[in-house]
């Protein structure tokens, strides 16, 4: 189940389920702390996608969860380059899935059919690490501003909520919003007021203050990939 | 109950204001419906730290449409619960 793919001299953890001769499915989980607060969720939800007989993909990117590389080297046109050898060394991959800010690299492949489940732009999740940096700089006593903050970004890079963003990565994610294409099925919870193209039943686990778990939101997303990708 | 003033649109702000803090506390709806303008936010909820109100306003902007300045959040604002409705209304109606 564990295996790596090879991406600028490092080997990256990826996780694969499934049937080995079955479409493959590349999952991108959301980006920052967000990934952290729903691993659990992300991983059984491929388990159970396996289960329906579709085979997944579940990588690390660079700088994230078991890799070995600073985060500080990332940036979202990496991250999609990382995709790419990825896929090659797995795949093929046939659909992608994404969770929240894995939709602003879900391009990377192509255009490829793509499920996205709360698809958020790069600025706000840019916005809400500022405002946690503002905070604790308030609590020392300093007194910061997004601006100026984001002025120093651009030129230097920053630590951000834990997290050393380049500048290119800091640029590149103030401008990333989810790619247009014909071939997405957007999802959302049954309460969220936006469009979609289908709802599930859940919670966006990934904004929790304490991690947590939901099997049943897991479950009707992997049933939802699997009608989505059996047409 | 909640004791909070609604009319109209303002009943869906408050719902919002509600959910979102539903959603980042990981709280029941029960507890959340339970909510009244004087219960208390930061300092009597836990889980509501510094970097759980930078995502509650994130999600709040997100939701409502609405753009909340770096100057314009205080601890008088997560005081209670109250408070971060009635601030809510104002941005909509600014």
């Amino acid at each position: 189940m564990n295996a790596s793919y090879r991406f600028d001299g490092n080997d990256e953890l990826c996780l694969r389920f499934g049937p080995d001769d079955a479409p493959r499915l590349l999952i991108l989980p959301p980006l920052f702390d967000e990934a952290n607060r729903v691993r659990h969720l992300m991983v059984e939800f491929a388990r159970l996608l396996g289960d329906l007989g579709i085979a997944s993909l579940l990588p690390d990117l660079p700088g994230c969860n078991e890799s070995l590389v600073p985060l500080a080297t990332a940036s979202i046109s990496l991250w999609q380059a990382a995709l790419i050898n990825c896929a090659e060394q797995l795949g093929p991959v046939t659909h992608v899935a994404s969770l929240r800010g894995g939709a602003l690299i879900d391009g990377a492949l192509g255009d490829l059919p793509r499920w996205r489940l709360a698809p958020v732009k790069g600025g706000q999740l840019l916005r809400t690490m500022l405002r946690t940096r503002i905070a604790s700089d308030r609590e020392a006593g300093i007194n910061s501003s997004s601006e100026a903050l984001m002025e120093t970004a651009r030129t230097s890079g920053i630590e951000l909520a834990g997290n050393s963003l380049s500048p290119c990565m800091v640029r590149e994610l103030d401008s990333a919003a989810p790619s247009q294409s014909s071939a997405i099925r957007l999802v959302r919870f049954a309460d969220d007021p936006l469009d979609a193209d289908g709802r599930i039943t859940g919670a966006p686990l990934w904004l929790r203050a304490e991690p947590a778990h939901d099997p049943a939101m897991a479950a009707a997303m992997a049933q939802d990939i699997a009608a989505w990708m059996r047409g | 109950m909640s004791d909070i003033q609604t009319n109209g649109q303002n009943d869906a702000v408050e719902r919002v204001v509600r959910n979102v803090l539903r959603d980042i506390l990981g709280l029941s709806e029960d507890q959340v419906s339970g909510f009244d303008r004087d219960t208390e936010l930061f300092g009597a909820l836990p889980e509501l730290d510094s970097m759980a109100v930078a995502g509650l306003l994130t999600e709040m902007e997100d939701r409502l449409d609405i753009l909340i300045e770096d100057d314009e959040v205080d601890g008088e604002l997560f005081e209670n619960f109250g408070n971060l409705v009635d601030f809510a209304r104002a941005k909509i109606t600014a």
